[in-house]
């Protein structure tokens, strides 16, 4: 092939990892724990990132990471490609788990502010600040550069930060359906970034 | 339902409340373009989280694998909600029918060439190299779900299969054959090739499906294609080539191709 190997010579490399994973998987769904260790090995790095960019604490993170993988050997077989591939699967466990959980610990603390007498006045700003300190950090930045920044905003409060979709209308004072939109046409922003799904 | 629609972004962000998300759980039962567009911002997602990967602390795979160990894996049928469409198969053995491609993502491509010139062994490969260049663009910017889920199936099997998947040259790419579809994976590096396809037609009487690997234009006979349904043909021998291409040949496959009429044709 000549010059333009480019995006589909990726496409196939990506396609050739993925293969590789769902062949690994075909096996753990036949209870295959040694297959599962090599499916740990390859996706724990994404997914223990992911869990850690929501929850933010290594401890906590740590012991969603394995939830999440305990859950994965159980539901292994349920897999359908319906559901999409195996990494999106798993991710899509592993982030709702995530979300789940720094809403309930946040709900603690909401309760112990408010008998404390405080606000979370400040917190938005401070979540805020974080999300985007750690993507800057972390690269994800040269993706969402592609992203107007109100979308980033509305992509980062609601994926990474865990807030609903009306929490982040509430903190950044706009109508719900504003922040549907931004959140949508972040994420599909991020697609075309991407490349993926198009 | 547009008002639901907007809330796509929202549910795979895991930003609607319990109530919200039920509702739009039902939505996407029955709204295809939804499910499509949920299926790739999620694929997007998982390509994201490549750049905020964090290795987990290293004591947590053993915890992990020790954990397992004692739990028993669910079986694959789950009970699922009367959908109509939700009558699939047991995941193991996937059914390209069963999956919602995107319908942004381009129509799973067909790599009918048309009966360019073949069967004149001295026919020079430019022409041959030329339209398969052109299938080959559109071939691999189509590689869809369909084709993800048939590998799926594909790879459940055996270890040669597995070995061929890992090579790193790996060329997967979808094509057409009389309305079926196949699969080709392609490793110049081991020399192999493998066709699949899970609904081949048939050949018709006395006939047989051939696959030739094209060497510097002149083509040798890779494999006969078993006629009808679900085959899976092996290819040796392609590391000098530059092209797979499948002929309707005499039952029992021709020492050359006997007709002009390429059925189908890859180039790697």
């Amino acid at each position: 092939m000549t010059d333009d190997v480019g995006p589909p010579a990726r496409r196939v490399a990506d396609t050739a990892a993925n293969e590789v994973l769902a062949a690994v998987f075909a096996r753990v769904c036949e209870g295959s724990e040694e297959a599962f260790a090599e499916l740990y090995d390859i996706t724990s790095a994404r997914l223990h990132g992911l869990i850690l960019s929501v929850v933010r604490a290594p401890d906590l993170a740590a012991e969603i990471t394995q939830e999440v993988y305990v859950e994965v050997w159980r539901q292994a077989a349920r897999w359908s490609a319906d559901k999409g591939s195996v990494r999106a699967w798993m991710h899509t466990i592993a982030h709702r788990r995530a979300v789940d959980r720094v809403r309930s610990v946040q709900r603690e603390t909401e309760r112990e502010v408010r008998w404390a007498g405080t606000t979370r006045e400040s917190e938005p700003d401070h979540t805020w600040e974080g999300v985007e300190q750690r993507l800057e950090v972390e690269g994800v930045r040269a993706a969402l550069e592609e992203l107007s920044t109100l979308q980033k905003e509305a992509v980062s409060l609601a994926y990474y930060g865990g807030y609903s979709h009306r929490e982040v209308a509430e903190i950044l004072g706009l109508p719900l359906g504003t922040v549907k939109t931004r959140i949508r046409d972040g994420l599909l922003g991020l697609r075309s970034v991407m490349g993926a799904g198009t | 339902m547009s008002d639901m629609h907007s809330m796509v972004g929202s549910y795979v962000a895991d930003a609607l409340d319990d109530g919200e998300r039920e509702e739009f759980d039902q939505h996407l039962a029955s709204c295809a373009a939804c499910r499509a567009e949920v299926y790739s911002l999620r694929e997007a997602l998982v390509e994201v989280g490549a750049f905020h990967e964090a290795a987990p602390p290293p004591m947590l795979r053993a915890s992990i694998l020790g954990a397992i160990s004692g739990i028993s894996q669910l079986p694959a049928q789950e009970p699922r909600p009367a959908r109509s469409e939700t009558a699939q198969p047991s995941p193991a053995v996937q059914h390209p029918s069963a999956v919602q491609p995107p319908p942004e993502s381009p129509a799973p491509s067909n790599v009918i060439a048309p009966a360019h010139g073949f069967g004149r062994p001295r026919r020079p490969v430019s022409t041959w190299l030329a339209a398969a260049a052109a299938v080959l663009a559109v071939a691999l910017g189509g590689v869809t779900v369909w084709q993800q889920s048939e590998l799926r199936s594909v790879q459940a099997a055996d270890a040669q299969r597995a070995d061929l998947l890992a090579a790193p040259d790996l060329v997967v790419a979808p094509g057409t054959l009389d309305g079926g579809r196949l699969t080709y994976l392609v490793s110049k590096e081991r020399g192999e090739a493998l066709v699949t396809s899970s609904d081949l037609p048939d050949p018709g009487p006395e006939r047989s499906w051939q696959v030739w690997v094209m060497k510097d234009g002149v083509p040798r006979s890779g494999a006969l294609l078993d006629s009808g349904g679900r085959v899976q043909a092996w290819i040796d021998g392609v590391s000098g080539g530059q092209a797979l291409a499948i002929t309707n040949e005499p039952r029992g496959g021709s020492p050359a191709p006997t007709t002009d009429e390429i059925q189908a044709i890859i180039e790697f």
